[in-house]
């Protein structure tokens, strides 16, 4: 045992991290766990009684409530939608950027990935003003290619990731046995890869669900996104169901988190 | 590689990686050079919209705001994530895989989730007011909503996972011996950390606070929700302009010096970090 760990100076020291560092597990974790509780009625939302018996009550009146569920619906289908595009487009140019060599591949690379450089406010103006001049504004579809940019740059980067872990002999292997470079990426690579898919295919889903700020500026009446319907409802009326919202959201982003951290424990932190 | 390979990649290449590079320029690319356009005032050529930010009080106004709550926030960010970082780096490996959730979960949670809690907790009527009051036995409403205060406190909330992420990556790049030979030379824990792991640490720390930076200097539903009238950021005034007074070339104008800004600030911070390394 190392002598410095018996150390006094040296053990108030470690007591004082653990202490600070929980304090802010704690600053991070509480705000979510608080909004939970509301929604459970475990403890008084604002403009609300006191009553604090667990109830289901709020999940009653959003699950009743058409603006709320139909929100919910837009964005489910949205996130779906964005998820299908953006697999679709990202697992072909993974493959084209990781497997093959040409020259400005760097710059294609980080042509790629400018909706990572760019905030997503200006991101937002841009498409809000383009798609206003060519009708794509308040749509399902205007929205739907706006997340697929918007969760594209997540999807090479996890996918990426992926295909730098396996082993390129394997390919190498398949192709002197005589098979074409379709039949290689279908039944070599690809198979290695579905779990950086999987994974993928998760923060996109997760992504768009949660995405405010373009689909603030682009959708309407007709095409609300449950964030939106959240935005405004924070700024103008404070009404309870905020809190059941929350946690569907927050519920949504745990699954995706867990998911994404059993397909690939070692990369949960760099991907991102 | 042959040519004749060569060729052949350029063309798979063009194949798999065109309909994404597509998307890219369709849907990013065409629309920030139409920002360019539109603050320029559309086809007819007038830098107006910039000659009246330059003598627009709430431009500068917000541009000064913008500024001051980017350090505040990237300041308390640092401080809040550098403690969990080292707590992390001391854990056995499996320990420390478990106990990052409590700092991915609150990374994957919705900006909007922690914004809406915030109202709560500081609100007049909120969460910490009324326990004061309970302690302190009368009313008591401490305005700690809709200013400053909570809007950093806000935004460091949804910041710190950025500083743990690279800042814990140093540490665990340092090779314990180090601490270990000082100890042994008679170096007392905190003198350990001063010339050993704080020194080690540092590209980590800066590499987290400037992401922080630049992420906190296009900040939009915080300072919407969070901040009171003084608090208006760039973000936000871009979207006042755009739905509210409708002026799309002053959103446009106000746009690309937000996007000048953050370029600047980029640029400065990849250049600090290589010459760190040289």
């Amino acid at each position: 045992m190392n002598t410095a760990f018996t150390d006094k100076p040296a053990c108030r020291i470690r007591y004082l991290t653990t202490g600070l560092a929980c304090a802010v597990y704690g600053f991070l974790l509480v705000p979510t766990v608080i909004v939970m509780l509301i929604s459970f009625g475990l403890i008084a939302g604002p403009s609300q009684g006191g009553g604090m018996h667990p109830t289901l009550r709020l999940y009653a009146e959003f699950l009743s409530s058409s603006a709320w569920m139909t929100s919910v619906w837009h964005s489910v289908f949205i996130a779906c939608a964005s998820m299908i595009l953006s697999l679709g487009i990202g697992i072909p140019a993974t493959y084209g950027l990781e497997r093959f060599a040409f020259r400005g591949q760097n710059m294609i690379r980080g042509m790629l990935m400018t909706p990572l450089a760019v905030p997503s406010i200006i991101i937002s103006l841009g498409i809000y003003f383009y798609f206003s001049a060519i009708g794509l504004i308040n749509s399902f579809a205007g929205l739907v290619l706006a997340h697929t940019v918007y969760v594209t740059p997540y999807v090479i980067m996890t996918l990426a990731a992926g295909m730098r872990k396996i082993d390129p002999q394997l390919e190498f292997a398949a192709q002197l046995m005589g098979a074409g470079r379709q039949r290689v990426f279908w039944r070599v690579m690809l198979p290695q890869i579905r779990p950086s898919i999987i994974a993928g295919g998760l923060f996109a889903l997760l992504m768009s669900f949660d995405e405010v700020v373009i689909a603030w500026f682009i959708s309407g009446v007709q095409t609300e996104t449950l964030p939106v319907r959240m935005y405004s409802s924070i700024q103008w009326e404070i009404s309870p169901l905020i809190a059941v919202a929350s946690t569907l959201l927050s519920a949504v982003s745990f699954f995706a988190c867990l998911v994404a951290s059993r397909v690939s424990p070692a990369d949960g932190g760099d991907t991102v | 590689m042959t040519m004749a390979a060569m060729t052949k990649d350029r063309i798979g290449a063009l194949c798999t990686i065109g309909p994404a590079a597509a998307f890219m320029v369709g849907i990013v690319g065409i629309p920030l050079f139409y920002i360019l356009y539109v603050s320029f005032n559309g086809p007819h050529f007038s830098p107006s919209a910039y000659v009246m930010l330059l003598s627009s009080r709430l431009f500068f106004q917000s541009l000064w705001s913008t500024f001051e709550t980017s350090i505040l926030a990237t300041v308390l960010s640092v401080l809040l994530g550098y403690p969990v970082a080292v707590h992390l780096a001391r854990q056995p490996a499996r320990r420390r895989a478990l106990m990052m959730i409590m700092v991915l979960m609150p990374f994957w949670t919705s900006v909007l989730v922690k914004s809406y809690a915030f109202t709560i907790i500081l609100g007049r009527r909120g969460i910490i007011n009324t326990a004061l009051s309970c302690v302190v036995g009368h009313k008591v409403a401490l305005p700690l909503l809709f200013n400053k205060f909570s809007v950093v406190i806000g935004m460091a909330n949804y910041l710190v996972p950025f500083v743990v992420f690279p800042v814990l990556a140093s540490l665990l790049a340092i090779d314990p011996a180090l601490g270990r030979a000082a100890t042994l030379m008679g170096a007392r824990p905190m003198r350990v950390f001063r010339q050993i792991t704080l020194p080690l640490s540092l590209p980590g720390v800066i590499a987290g606070a400037s992401s922080t930076f630049i992420i906190s200097l296009g900040f939009f539903v915080v300072p919407a929700l969070l901040g009171g009238r003084h608090d208006v950021m760039l973000a936000n005034l871009v979207d006042f302009y755009t739905r509210e007074t409708l002026d799309w070339p002053a959103a446009a104008a106000i746009g690309m010096c937000l996007l000048a800004v953050i370029g600047m600030c980029g640029f400065i911070a990849t250049t600090l970090r290589k010459v760190r390394r040289v």
